[in-house]
């Protein structure tokens, strides 16, 4: 195995590869340290990512310390705005954080829907949550993405029944908008999006009826580049390209989305490791939710 | 007309349009069809229609984006208004289209070997004529047939089939009516030859043993029309080289 020797700011240090799995052997005139350590890694995976992503592959820890299928901690909060909106939610998947904001309107439906309400979603990505979104076509790439997902996740996988929105039909709906605002960004944006999404539409009441999403769904982004990695930070999921995206029912752990626009091939074994690996994220959410309620 | 269960496919195993379950539409594609442009197919499946062009590998428009070691691969999607069931004029920026231009782009990044036209850029258009269902599985083969026109290499032709799963048994190469039936619709666009995905999408409810019998459908089809269209690129390009030496084209 190779060695570099790197000058960065830092003392000249030897790292061999074995930094990746955790046990590092280093050689150098001081200590380095934690921060020291990860720096001389991205930098080291920024200069040669290729041979950075082989041995992402036979070592067994990532730049986080994580497995290659260990999720990061999900953490959920419901209903902390309850003066400017009808329902709300934080989601934190690691640094991640994703607020969700619900509104209500009255107005009038669709002229082929008469009986069913609509589910307006924006997300919001500002120079906040981090550097690269800071022009606005950077922004607008990305944020029409996740509003794509996040509605045809909450629509098409029938979490929120539209003809429970209907007030009068043929006169009036309820239309709901769901905004998401990204705080922080630190990969996995779009699961974020879709927990808060569904914790803030499941805190809204309406005044006329109750509207309760008890089906949730659990997101996972499972990525692949001749390996399948779970739940993605940002580091990573800027030098691997191909997304592959599953939502499971978190009650029946039926298969709700499944998407893998292009990207890099791969072999149909890993599709069941991914479903597998949404089961991992299903029983986090359904403890985080379980903790909630213990508290409420 | 909606139709109750049991009635996208009969007690005899035939579909609405008198197909199979694992059956494929009939395929008619043409190569070449622009002169104008270094390469074009017409592709059309049942009553889906695409015209797919390409263009490149030229010089990259956007001189800061070249990249050294490979060449960059740009797609536009656009339906006409009279694609569709209602005359609706789709503007290529909205969500759909945008969605599937990201697709068809991703799927032939990986597909193209791109480290073999460094600093260049490959321009892809498609066109849907018509549309009947299976919209972005018939993009696919066609971009895959108009890329074999142009000459550019690619590590295996991508191919591409969309499984629907009606009346709890999965068919092959879906209508409009039946992808909008409601049943699960999965698009699935693959390297048929070694069997891996390359593209896969999915949204609706689906127990994890359908997902299995789903995609193995759906590898299986796109293998279907891999062999179709290998006899029809040998076809062509028996006739290229006869023409080669009757005619400059």
């Amino acid at each position: 195995m190779s060695c570099h020797a790197h000058e960065h700011g830092y003392s000249m240090v030897r790292l061999d590869f074995f930094i990746l799995t955790g046990n590092h052997r280093v050689s150098m005139a001081d200590t380095p340290s934690r921060g020291a350590v990860e720096e001389m890694i991205s930098f080291y995976s920024r200069f040669d990512p290729a041979t950075y992503l082989s041995d992402l592959e036979s070592a067994c820890r990532r730049q986080d310390g994580r497995s290659h299928k260990q999720l990061r901690p999900l953490k959920l909060l419901q209903g902390i705005l309850q003066k400017s909106t009808a329902g709300s939610s934080l989601a934190k998947i690691g640094e991640t954080k994703v607020l969700a904001g619900v509104s209500l309107q009255v107005g009038q439906p669709g002229e082929d829907s008469p009986e069913k309400g609509e589910i307006g979603v924006e997300v919001n990505l500002l120079p906040l949550c981090h550097p690269k979104f800071s022009s606005i076509q950077a922004q607008q790439e990305e944020s029409k993405a996740l509003e794509n997902f996040v509605q045809s996740v909450l629509l098409r996988c029938n979490v929120v029944r539209r003809e429970d929105l209907c007030i009068v039909e043929g006169r009036h709906v309820w239309k709901l908008n769901v905004d998401l605002q990204c705080l922080s960004h630190d990969g996995s944006l779009a699961d974020a999006c879709v927990l808060s999404a569904l914790l803030a539409l499941a805190d809204v009441t309406l005044p006329v009826t109750i509207v309760g999403t008890d089906e949730k769904v659990v997101i996972l982004h499972g990525f692949h580049a001749d390996m399948l990695l779970g739940d993605l930070s940002l580091a990573e999921e800027e030098k691997i390209p191909t997304r592959l995206r599953i939502a499971v029912d978190c009650e029946t752990g039926q298969l709700c989305t499944l998407q893998k626009l292009g990207g890099v091939s791969m072999a149909s074994e890993h599709l069941d490791s991914a479903v597998a690996l949404c089961g991992a994220r299903q029983k986090q959410f359904l403890l985080e939710r379980d903790l909630r309620q213990d508290k409420s | 007309m909606r139709r109750g269960a049991g009635e996208w496919v009969s007690l005899a195993g035939l579909r609405t349009d008198g197909r199979r379950p694992n059956e494929l539409r009939r395929v008619h594609c043409t190569l070449g069809t622009y002169s104008n442009a270094d390469g074009s197919a017409s592709l059309k499946q049942g009553q889906t229609e695409v015209l797919a062009i390409v263009h490149g590998p030229h010089e990259v428009t956007r001189r800061s984006e070249v990249q050294h070691d490979k060449c960059i691969i740009e797609c536009e999607f656009y339906r006409t208004p009279f694609s569709g069931f209602d005359r609706k004029k789709r503007r290529p920026t909205d969500r759909a289209s945008l969605e599937a231009s990201l697709a068809l782009k991703q799927t032939f990044e990986t597909a193209v070997m791109r480290n073999l036209y460094p600093r260049t850029q490959v321009d892809i258009q498609v066109y849907v004529l018509q549309g009947d269902g299976s919209i972005l599985p018939t993009a696919i083969n066609a971009v895959s047939l108009a890329l074999v026109d142009a000459g550019v290499a690619m590590k295996e032709m991508v191919t591409a089939c969309s499984v629907a799963l009606l009346d709890k048994q999965p068919v092959l190469d879906v209508t409009y009516k039946e992808q909008s039936s409601g049943g699960a619709y999965m698009p699935l666009a693959a390297f048929p030859i070694h069997g891996e995905i390359i593209l896969i999408q999915c949204e609706a409810r689906l127990e994890g043993e359908r997902l299995e019998e789903m995609m193995l459908t759906a590898m299986e089809g796109s293998r279907q029309v891999s062999q179709l269209f290998q006899t029809q690129v040998k076809e062509y390009t028996r006739r290229l080289a006869g023409a080669r030496l009757a005619l400059p084209r």
